[in-house]
């Protein structure tokens, strides 16, 4: 017993004087991740940056919410969701500002804002291959404009953050001008950094093409025609006109197994893992939840319709062939996606007369672009679709090239732009059909043109701000007539969405926009 | 085999039985009670035939038994009373021990020392841990509600759910958890931890009491002290019990006609179509009661053994074994407890060694909480009945059980989860194995100096399994993981070592005593976590994380005491923390306290007041509780990813996705506390007031940040804030004279604590908002600011005239039936944000408990009331089913205006309409949601049965005790919700009943036995 005893003590004295060299031991590695302070020295790591900015796309905010803001609060979408404060973003009557949806999209956009910051900040600095650190540099501030791009034309009155952020900023509002001043810098400088194109694995990377396409849509926007044109032209009549085309058939432009083809000026990059949830954790989404939410009741949760005005829009004139425009089948899933009517259209594999949806239901129309129903035959949609989302299209270069020089007084010059996205929807040139046209009227053709070609890409809302929808009682009557929920609509308020309320609260410095 | 196992366990009842007949073979048995001067019965005294090894101890009552011939001495000792001897004459003996050194010697553990209860200089609480072990409970602090002034408990019925305490208020915004030191070693409100070895219970609650920890103690100290072997006869200590447990409240909601009836007029009040389910499909067969289908009658069994003695008078040991079972009131919920302990202590000449080690086991089945939108006890009212639990018609591919949920807007639609069909398709156990315990060795260097080493360990293994089987619960929300089977597996192992040499010096020197202590203490914290995934069968990556950090301290006391009259005590401790960056890593935190026994004063001649004592201290503990390791600068965060190429590649990102603060430093907390003692009547009547200002600055949290940063994955930690708490507490004893047949005793305790904002971090910041709850300077944490609603608009007329000053409407969107808000501001128009006013404060006015025990001949009854004054608390759950606007099941009664049918409590309503006056009917912001929290409950009520020894003396039984038991039986309160005991979500929405797993009714009996 004694023994034991006696081993004990000196255990508990070896241990005692083993920890005396531990005292002042106060330094403690972290064995799990790099910090800030050690991390931007590499090539790899600079890569790891720019890779990291690309990365915020698959947030909800860019990939699920935006078309609520930019396609379904237009005048071509409406919401029946029970939910009632995603309704009430399509409704234009918001009481929650704070609504999840609300700060996800503004916060997931000004996450990007921040991961390219960081890239910007730290990577020029980087001793390396200085043609890849410039281009690095070139992909950040490309992907900090898109995020300003959508910011500014979302919320209106918003700070603008160029630095890496400290927890405390308390960041006040600028005036909008300074913030398109930015975007058209930090694009600018991007198209001189960026090349035309890339190859193999690196597919998917903002190119010069980009640049110029999303500066001459920041331009066209501020209704800056001849910087638009000057901009554009570089895809249109420049270098990139050879690298850049119509593809034959415009449904491509919507499906998975032709991504980054020779339409495609900048694209989303997604991709189906198992995981459909998580952020920037080991298993993340990297697909797009977009689907689910736009689709048909049994696929999806119907939370958007497109209204069924537009779908007339295509039956205006047919193909030269004699045919309906192709692209109605392409943009709206609906009794009558295909022609015949619901026996023959396909909804997931069923056809529509198959669903048997109830009255209320069976005179809806869906967004069908970027819809996984090709693939998700009889199932329900997917929260991590594979399907790149066109952000810009070729042929909205067109069109806004067109746009810029009509506004410019040379319409005739503009008709040819046009007549290309006709033509390979098979329709009639408007040189022959529409002669003659004067800027007004040709304006007034421009405008059809970009319903039928561009519904639910995300551009429409944008394209109503542009041609004065939101500032003049008149032409807010028609958008009246077509969408019932813009008799929420007040002039001075609508145009811009609230900022979330939680972000005024804890920052003095920021303040509502007007006449929420 | 099975034929030894039999013997076995046949010898060993022989033992037993033999063990306990020596005890009963003598001359004969002298029986008795030991009382105090005060009268009350002598509990826990120790009866000693001198010269011999047999002694006994008393009981509850104050009885014992011991065989002892006529002629010999018996020596009766117990802490804090002088020894007396007896020599028996008879076969009765009933004396009384008079308290040591005129007063009460109780000792109390401080912290590295202990010093006589009278003696105390700092704000300390003395909890009986018999009062506390009446309630069946998880933690020790969910036990202790009600029973000490200054302590706030507030529970949560979970399983296996630990409560939430708060030590003289909210003194930091963000973990405001006590410190536990349990026999030595510094630990956490852990559920694994056997409540019936608990010997004492003391609260150190000013900075001058906690001082000696420093760092640790800004929140307060818990001491707890488990039993431990004393010298004498083997005891066995013994107790089953079992009972019910239940929510003991429901809310009252629609059965399926009276639901159809309401929703197919809010349907049409929309000129929305009716949904079929209510119309050509109605099935009056589904009439699906949630509540039932979700909870039902749980249950709790406890058993406990301990064996307490001595081997070869030198070896003391304590041994005990505890089970506790739960099964929750909520279906697929339940913990289960299995507890093992050894303490000895051992002396060798000059060094003593011992030693405490917990051997515990949990599992525990909590409620599945997971999947976006789901809130159990929201869903559970707000499921509507006319949905079936389970049916074919709500079978597809994402729905493979046919779990009954909303479908589409023709037939049914609702956003409410079926959250029955949660729990039994996410499976999920969380088992917990942990070692806890500290060797010590003493050695005695002279006569007053011991040395000691102790040394600390806690290490347990958290192992988490769970399958989450396809399917959806919820209209609008995807089965997870695709529809396919999914199992998870998270590891978490947890280390900390402690290491402490301290060398302690206690002398007198005719009126002067001394006490001191110096030491220095080592803390070493290890806890790495991962998780295992697989989805569809397919392997998920990992998940690896390590935690590690360290904690220095350097601590001192000197007590000084002149004549028991002037007593000081002056502490200090120099605390260095690896959570803090190079230059931000050390805090020193002083204390210093003063005591004035007044009635030790010649010129005191009262014989009302025998004892009169004044305190006062000041003092500063730092706080670093809140931080996790490393937070002081910006991680890199490894796990972005970037799709490129044909071939869908992956490329690996890095970046800054979580802003830190660099210049983290401790909080600190300033406290001066005045605090009186006093005792009257002989202490027949005892009296303890304190009043405190306790200051708390750089208060370290994670304060919401603005979103254009950009940050991710949750707000970086920050100094952010100053707040003051005063508070008023109060503890008032009385017991009764000691007479045989009746006896009584009481104790009321009282708190009042307000706590305020008085600085932020950087000068810009006036108020922080998280949700309807705002937090501003120059008012208390998280008072409700709402919008104020003023009754409901009854006629066009009074749409009309509600006007601002500017003359336009105020509600120019408003009908009759919409609610009227008041233009708070007074600026001529109504907004939702700048028209909000404080509603109300989270803040209790005051608490109060009171124990009562009365005891007649062999009877006793106990009673615990708790009572919660002044306090607003926000139901959310109400809001989700009153609000009206959504598809849900509604509460009894609930209506909506009408023109024919007016209402000043129901607004108008309608499901689905783009109205802008029905939007506003449904603001969450609004003081519409929010209720009085008051309540007065009877925590707990006991009836007991104490046999005597006679009657026990033929089973060979030395005491026991019958009694049943009613906790949480009576509760009067205003609150519609399930429970106004209100953990809420976080500081800042302190009162928001989030849908809580509301505090149970558990009735139980058992018996308790020792011999």
């Amino acid at each position: 017993m004694r023994t034991v005893y006696k081993f004990c003590i000196a255990a508990v004295l070896a241990m005692s004087a083993s920890s005396c060299k531990k005292y002042l031991d106060l330094d403690v590695e972290n064995p799990n991740r790099e910090d800030e302070s050690n991390f931007w020295n590499t090539g790899e790591n600079a890569l790891e940056g720019v890779n990291a900015i690309y990365g915020n796309f698959y947030r909800n905010g860019p990939s699920r919410w935006l078309p609520y803001y930019m396609d379904v609060r237009s005048d071509d979408g409406y919401s029946t969701s029970p939910w009632n404060e995603l309704r009430s973003i399509s409704g234009l009557n918001i009481t929650n500002y704070n609504f999840e949806v609300q700060s996800d999209t503004w916060g997931h956009h000004w996450r990007g804002v921040y991961r390219a910051n960081q890239v910007i900040a730290n990577v020029p600095n980087i001793e390396m291959d200085a043609a890849l650190r410039d281009r690095y540099v070139g992909e950040a501030k490309f992907l900090r404009a898109w995020y300003y791009y959508n910011l500014v034309t979302i919320w209106g009155n918003i700070p603008l953050i160029l630095e890496p952020s400290q927890p405390n900023d308390k960041p006040s509002q600028v005036p909008q001008e300074q913030v398109w001043a930015q975007i058209e810098k930090d694009l600018t400088e991007a198209a001189a950094a960026l090349p035309p194109s890339y190859t193999g694995e690196e597919i998917g990377r903002a190119t010069r093409g980009a640049a110029y396409g999303l500066l001459g849509r920041a331009h066209l926007q501020q209704r800056e025609w001849q910087a638009a044109a000057d901009a554009l032209a570089w895809l249109v009549t420049g270098p990139g006109a050879t690298q850049y085309s119509l593809l034959p058939n415009y449904y491509d432009n919507f499906r998975h197994t032709t991504e980054n083809n020779a339409e495609s000026v900048f694209e989303i990059q997604f991709k189906q893992r198992p995981e459909n949830s998580g952020e920037d954790a080991p298993t993340s989404n990297v697909g797009t939840s977009r689907a689910p939410f736009f689709a048909p009741p049994g696929h999806g949760f119907n939370d958007a319709n497109m209204h069924r005005w537009v779908t007339r829009e295509f039956l205006q004139e047919r193909t030269v062939a004699g045919q309906r425009d192709p692209r109605l089948a392409v943009t709206a899933l609906y009794d009558s996606t295909d022609e015949r009517g619901p026996n023959f259209t396909s909804v997931y594999g069923f056809t529509f007369a198959e669903k048997n949806y109830d009255a209320n239901t069976s005179n809806r129309v869906w967004y069908r672009k970027y819809l996984n129903d090709e693939l998700r035959i009889r199932e329900f949609e997917v929260f991590n679709g594979p399907k790149n989302f066109r952000s810009i299209r070729y042929a909205d270069v067109l069109l806004m090239y067109a746009e810029a020089l009509n506004n410019l007084g040379q319409t005739a010059n503009a008709y040819p732009f046009v007549d290309r996205v006709r033509q390979r929807a098979g329709l009639a040139p408007l040189s022959a059909v529409r002669p003659g046209m004067n800027q007004a009227q040709f304006q007034q053709q421009l405008e059809h043109e970009r319903i039928t070609e561009l519904t639910g890409e995300s551009t429409r809302w944008n394209d109503l701000a542009r041609w004065g929808y939101f500032d003049d009682p008149a032409k807010l009557a028609i958008l009246q007539a077509r969408d019932p929920e813009f008799a929420n609509f007040q002039i001075g308020r609508n145009k811009y969405m609230p900022i979330p309320q939680s972000e005024i609260d804890i920052n003095v410095n920021l303040t509502q926009n007007p006449n929420w | 085999m099975e034929q030894r196992k039999r013997h076995k366990i046949y010898l060993r009842c022989t033992l037993l039985a033999l063990l306990c007949w020596f005890s009963a073979l003598a001359q004969q048995t002298v029986r008795g009670t030991l009382r105090n001067t005060n009268g009350s019965p002598l509990v826990g005294a120790t009866v000693t035939v001198k010269g011999t090894n047999r002694s006994a101890v008393t009981d509850t009552l104050g009885q014992f038994s011991i065989d002892a011939a006529v002629g010999s001495t018996l020596t009766v000792s117990s802490v804090g009373f002088t020894p007396r001897e007896f020599t028996v004459t008879g076969a009765e003996l009933n004396e009384t021990l008079s308290p040591d050194a005129a007063s009460l010697n109780e000792v109390v553990v401080i912290g590295y020392q202990t010093v006589r209860r009278r003696d105390l200089t700092g704000a300390t609480a003395v909890i009986n841990p018999a009062a506390a072990n009446r309630n069946v409970s998880n933690t020790v602090a969910e036990a202790i509600q009600g029973l000490a002034p200054g302590v706030t408990v507030r529970n949560t019925g979970a399983p296996g759910g630990g409560a939430k305490i708060d030590i003289r208020g909210a003194g930091t915004f963000a973990g405001n958890n006590p410190l536990y030191i349990i026999d030595g070693m510094y630990s956490d409100a852990t559920p694994d931890f056997n409540p019936q070895d608990v010997e004492s219970i003391q609260v150190l609650k000013d900075a001058s009491a906690a001082a000696i920890y420093g760092s640790r103690a800004a929140n307060g100290v818990i001491i707890i002290t488990t039993k431990r072997g004393r010298t004498g006869p083997l005891q066995v200590n013994g107790s089953i019990k079992a009972g019910v447990q239940s929510v003991h409240n429901r809310y009252d909601m629609m059965d399926v006609n009276e639901y159809r009836d309401l929703a197919t007029r809010l349907y049409q009040a929309a000129g929305q179509a009716i949904p079929t389910s209510l119309s050509s499909e109605f099935d009056p067969s589904i009439n699906t009661d949630w509540q039932d289908e979700f909870l039902r009658t749980g249950a709790i069994g406890e058993y406990n053994l301990g064996i307490s003695g001595s081997i070869a008078k030198r070896v003391n040991f304590y041994v005990s074994g505890n089970h506790f079972n739960n099964k929750g009131p909520v279906i697929d919920n339940s913990f289960r407890r299995n507890a093992f302990r050894i303490n000895t202590d051992t002396k060798i000449g000059r060094f003593t060694i011992g030693q405490n080690l917990l051997l515990s086991w949990t599992k525990e089945d909590p409620i599945a909480a997971g999947g976006v939108g789901v809130n159990p006890f929201v869903d559970m009212i707000a499921m509507p009945p006319v949905v079936a639990l389970q049916g074919s018609r709500y079978q597809s591919a994402e729905n493979p059980g046919g779990w009954g949920l909303g479908l589409n807007n023709a037939y049914l639609s609702t956003l409410t989860a079926n959250v029955p069909a949660l729990q039994r398709l996410d499976q999920y156990e969380q088992k917990n194995f942990k070692i806890r315990g500290n060797a010590y060795l003493d050695f005695r260097i002279i006569e007053g100096l011991t040395y000691r080493f102790n040394f600390g360990l806690e290490k347990s293994r958290d192992r988490g399994t769970g399958t989450r089987f396809p399917g959806t619960v919820r209209q609008g929300t995807p089965s997870p993981n695709n529809n396919q089977l999914a199992t998870f597996r998270n590891t978490g192992d947890f280390q900390s070592t402690l290491f402490e040499n301290t060398v302690n010096y206690e002398r007198s020197f005719g009126d002067h005593r001394v006490s001191a202590v110096v030491g220095i203490s080592n803390q070493y914290f290890d806890q790495p976590t991962n998780s295992f995934s697989t989805i569809g069968g397919q392997v998920q990556p990992e998940n690896p994380y390590t935690n590690l950090w360290n904690i220095i301290g350097l601590l001192g006391r000197v007590n000084y005491n002149y004549k028991d009259k002037y007593l000081t005590s002056l502490t200090f401790r120099r605390d260095g923390s690896s959570l803090f960056s190079e230059g931000n890593r050390w805090g020193n935190f002083p204390s210093a306290s003063v005591a004035w026994r007044v009635s030790k004063e010649d010129f005191w001649n009262s014989n009302t007041v025998s004892d009169l004592k004044l305190r006062v201290s000041y003092g500063s503990l730092g706080n670093s509780e809140f931080l996790r390791p490393w937070r002081y600068y910006a991680q890199i965060n490894p796990f972005p990813r970037a799709v490129f190429g044909p071939g869908e590649v992956e490329q690996v990102g890095g970046i800054v996705t979580q802003l830190a603060n660099n210049n983290l430093r401790w909080e600190r907390k300033n406290t001066t506390n005045f605090g009186a003692d006093a005792a009257f009547l002989n202490n027949r009547i005892t009296l303890s007031a304190d009043y405190f200002i306790a200051e708390t600055k750089d208060v370290l949290v994670d304060l919401p940040i603005n979103l254009t940063t950009g940050n991710a994955g949750g707000n970086p930690a920050v100094n952010a804030a100053s707040i003051r708490n005063n508070g008023f507490e109060l503890a008032l004893g009385y017991r009764s004279p000691a007479s045989q047949n009746f006896r009584w005793d009481a104790t009321l305790n009282f708190t009042s604590i307000r706590n305020k904002v008085i600085a932020f971090g950087d000068a810009t910041t006036r108020y922080t908002q998280l949700g309807d709850a705002r937090t501003e300077l120059g008012r208390s944490i998280g008072e409700w600011y709402v919008l104020k609603t003023n009754g409901i608009f009854q006629s066009e007329a009074e749409v009309d005239a509600h006007r601002g000053k500017t003359g336009d409407l105020l509600q120019p969107f408003a009908k009759p039936g919409d609610i009227r808000y008041v233009d708070v501001n007074d600026d001529g128009k109504l907004d939702i944000d700048s028209d909000r006013y404080y509603a109300g404060s989270p803040w209790a006015d005051f608490e109060t408990g009171l124990q009562l025990n009365f005891g007649i001949k062999q009877f006793s009854i106990g009673m615990q009331w708790y009572a919660v004054v002044g306090n607003k608390l926000y139901n959310r759950p109400r809001f989700s089913v009153d609000r009206m606007d959504q598809n849900t099941n509604f509460r009894k009664g609930a209506t909506f205006w009408t023109a024919s049918n007016p209402s000043n409590e129901w607004p108008r309503a309608a499901i689905g309409a783009p109205d802008q006056g029905l939007q506003f009917n449904g603001l969450p912001q609004s003081d519409r949601w929010l209720e009085s929290g008051s309540y007065l409950r009877l925590r707990n009520l006991e009836f007991a049965y104490t046999f005597t020894r006679d009657a026990l003396k033929r089973i060979g039984f030395n005491n026991s005790r019958v009694f049943i038991n009613g906790q949480n039986l009576l509760t009067f309160t205003k609150y519609s919700g399930l429970d106004p005991d209100i953990v809420g979500v976080n500081i800042f929405e302190r009162g928001l009943d989030n849908g809580q797993y509301p505090a149970l009714r558990i009735i139980s009996a058992g018996v308790s036995f020792g011999f």
